[in-house]
């Protein structure tokens, strides 16, 4: 941006923030340096506005008295565009600059940057100089990450290839899985929700359509997390990835030596089968009798197997 | 960030912070200092409505220049920093999030955590980080061993399973990567530096013993990240699913379905992954993990008490 143009802009900014009645275009064209002497005023100045618009500022219409067929005009609203008070405690602080140095890359580091610096000018620094033995770190390798991430905010459609697929989705949530980021949302084509690893994406992201194209339902944490419905009471002897999410069960029966009763739930009948039979000889089904076949099945099937 | 967004951030930054170096400016805002004498430049010429002398900013340009410090006044239009747009507050959000399930006392985090979201009026963040923490007992006592300094007995279970083992080491950092939480410490028996995973150490006694601090390395390995085998399977298009689930290095279309690369961590890993996916794996690479995970069916229908 040429320097008049950042001057013109900021002029403008200050303008509108000052005033308590609306401002009409030609008011602004007479108040603020750089109008007058510009040839195509209208165009400049949409221009100008759009900039403010950009950094998330919030331009007002109206007009200051209806009755006299008054022409619309602009102010910026000073308690919407200020950083309201805030005060941290000594210890807030610390963790705040824990926080400052956790995402590396990528335009959220780039987001923390700026919003510490603003936290700075309002006299909320965060504490680089006490900080403990903690290093917070969200590695993000995956190069769609920015694009989606921005989408995200901006609630744009996205479109991207994906298993030599073109798709097109509406991101709702991006969230990081076991190290891995993933992007849920609503992919336009099938209408449907679906999730996509980022590295599993091929080549560019790109942002299409307007910005606040869409609404994310209030439900996504449940489509991120399905809730568990099936279950099994399953004996378990060192299992830790099937006694993590497990609650103990009573059992009546016989159980294996050195085992004990669990309840182990999941989203779907496969996936219940499919964790129990990844534990191998340390998870026995006890009941359904239903999954306690499908697992005995799939562990013949294994034992059999030809790779 | 944009000129013009510098510009509105850099007007409050410069006010708190009277006399302030231009090269402490150029590293906060990550420009040249040059660039930021540029930015003063501007800001000489913007100010309230009129362009007379004391409706302009005063910048102390020629002092800039001469010996580094730089003086605004007069700058009360823009002397607020804005207001933290969503993507700003989102990011500390999950930054802080991240921090919480590392430290033993959290209510420092909690506290700002809660002030951040108020100053993006309640928005859950579109963000999400999910970290493995372990115990939190294990956890408390780990962060005061590392604040008193002192030696800690570890009861840990190597690869998560399997019997436990003892080791006395030297903690010196907490680190979150990669969807793990892991200590970084000294083993006194290895001679060595450690990273074991929190939600495999079963027990953390601290001991009656100060610890010399030592320079603990930048970087220590990640779960994976020092992984030098990899596993390819072909899937059958019903055994998508693991390429999403799992950390993989390269997935491809082949006639079958996918034929997958993970990271291979352990033979048993892939063991089990094979056992999870059942008649859905279609080849596999290593022959020693396929026959593992056949021993293991095996083993398992034994439990049932087939042959």
């Amino acid at each position: 941006m040429a320097a008049a143009k950042s001057e013109r802009v900021l002029n403008l900014l200050i303008a509108l923030l000052t005033t308590k009645r609306f401002l009409t275009k030609h008011e602004l064209r007479e108040m603020v340096e750089g109008y007058r002497e510009s040839g195509s005023f209208d165009r400049t100045f949409e221009r100008d506005k759009k900039e403010l618009r950009d950094l998330g500022i919030e331009i007002e219409t109206g007009s200051n008295d209806r009755d006299l067929n008054e022409e619309d005009g602009y102010r910026i609203n000073r308690g919407t565009f200020e950083l309201p008070p805030v005060e941290f405690t000594a210890e807030e602080l610390v963790s705040i600059g824990l926080a400052a140095h956790t995402w590396q890359t990528s335009v959220s580091a780039q987001a923390t940057t700026d919003a510490l610096l603003r936290l700075s000018a309002a006299g909320a620094a965060p504490d680089l100089a006490h900080l403990p033995p903690i290093r917070a770190q969200i590695p993000v390798a995956e190069p769609s990450f920015d694009v989606i991430y921005e989408a995200l905010f901006q609630r744009r459609a996205i479109t991207f290839t994906h298993d030599g697929r073109t798709r097109r989705l509406e991101p709702w949530r991006l969230y990081q899985r076991r190290g891995q980021w993933l992007v849920i949302g609503r992919d336009l084509d099938r209408d449907a929700t679906r999730r996509f690893k980022l590295n599993r994406i091929e080549g560019e992201v790109e942002a299409v359509g307007p910005a606040g194209a869409y609404d994310v339902p209030a439900d996504v944490d449940t489509q991120i997390e399905p809730p568990t419905t099936v279950s099994a009471v399953v004996a378990l002897r060192d299992a830790p990835e099937l006694a993590a999410g497990a609650a103990p069960a009573e059992w009546d029966g016989p159980l294996p030596e050195g085992f004990t009763a669990h309840e182990v739930s999941h989203v779907t009948d496969a996936m219940l089968v499919a964790e129990i039979c990844a534990a191998g000889p340390e998870a026995v089904v006890l009941a359904p009798e239903s999954i306690r076949d499908a697992v005995v099945a799939r562990l013949e099937t294994l034992s059999r197997s030809a790779w | 960030m944009s000129e013009l967004e510098r510009l509105v951030d850099l007007v409050p930054f410069l006010k708190a912070r009277p006399g302030i170096r231009v090269e402490e400016v150029a590293e906060a805002f990550g420009v040249t200092p040059k660039r930021i004498l540029a930015d003063l430049a501007i800001l000489q010429f913007v100010g309230l409505p009129g362009g007379l002398y004391g409706d302009l900013f005063d910048v102390d340009i020629d002092g800039a220049r001469s010996d580094g410090h730089i003086f605004v006044r007069n700058v009360d239009a823009l002397g607020r920093p804005m207001r933290l747009t969503h993507d700003q507050v989102a990011s500390l959000i999950v930054a802080l999030q991240v921090v919480m399930e590392m430290g033993g006392d959290d209510s420092a985090a909690k506290s700002a955590l809660a002030k951040l979201k108020e100053l993006s009026l309640g928005a859950e963040p579109p963000v999400s980080v999910a970290v493995q923490s372990g115990d939190a007992e294990v956890r408390a006592a780990l962060n005061s061993a590392l604040e008193e300094r002192r030696a800690v007995r570890l009861t840990y279970r190597p690869g998560g399973r399997g019997a436990t083992r003892t080791a006395i080491v030297e903690p010196a950092r907490l680190r979150a990567d990669s969807g793990y939480v892991y200590l970084d410490a000294w083993s006194r028996e290895r001679a060595a530096w450690r990273s074991y995973r929190l939600e495999r150490i079963v027990r953390a006694e601290t001991l009656d013993e100060p610890v010399a601090p030592r320079e603990v390395p930048e970087q220590l390995d990640s779960w994976f990240g020092d992984v030098t085998h990899t596993l390819t399977v072909v899937v059958r298009p019903r055994g998508r699913w693991c390429a999403d689930y799992h950390p993989t290095t390269q997935v491809r279309e082949v006639d079958e379905g996918l034929e997958i690369t993970f990271p291979l961590v352990s033979d048993e890993w892939g063991a089990r992954l094979l056992l999870s996916l059942g008649e859905d794996a279609v080849r596999v690479s290593n022959a020693d993990v396929a026959e593992l995970a056949r021993s293991l069916a095996r083993a398992a229908l034994e439990q049932y008490g087939r042959p």
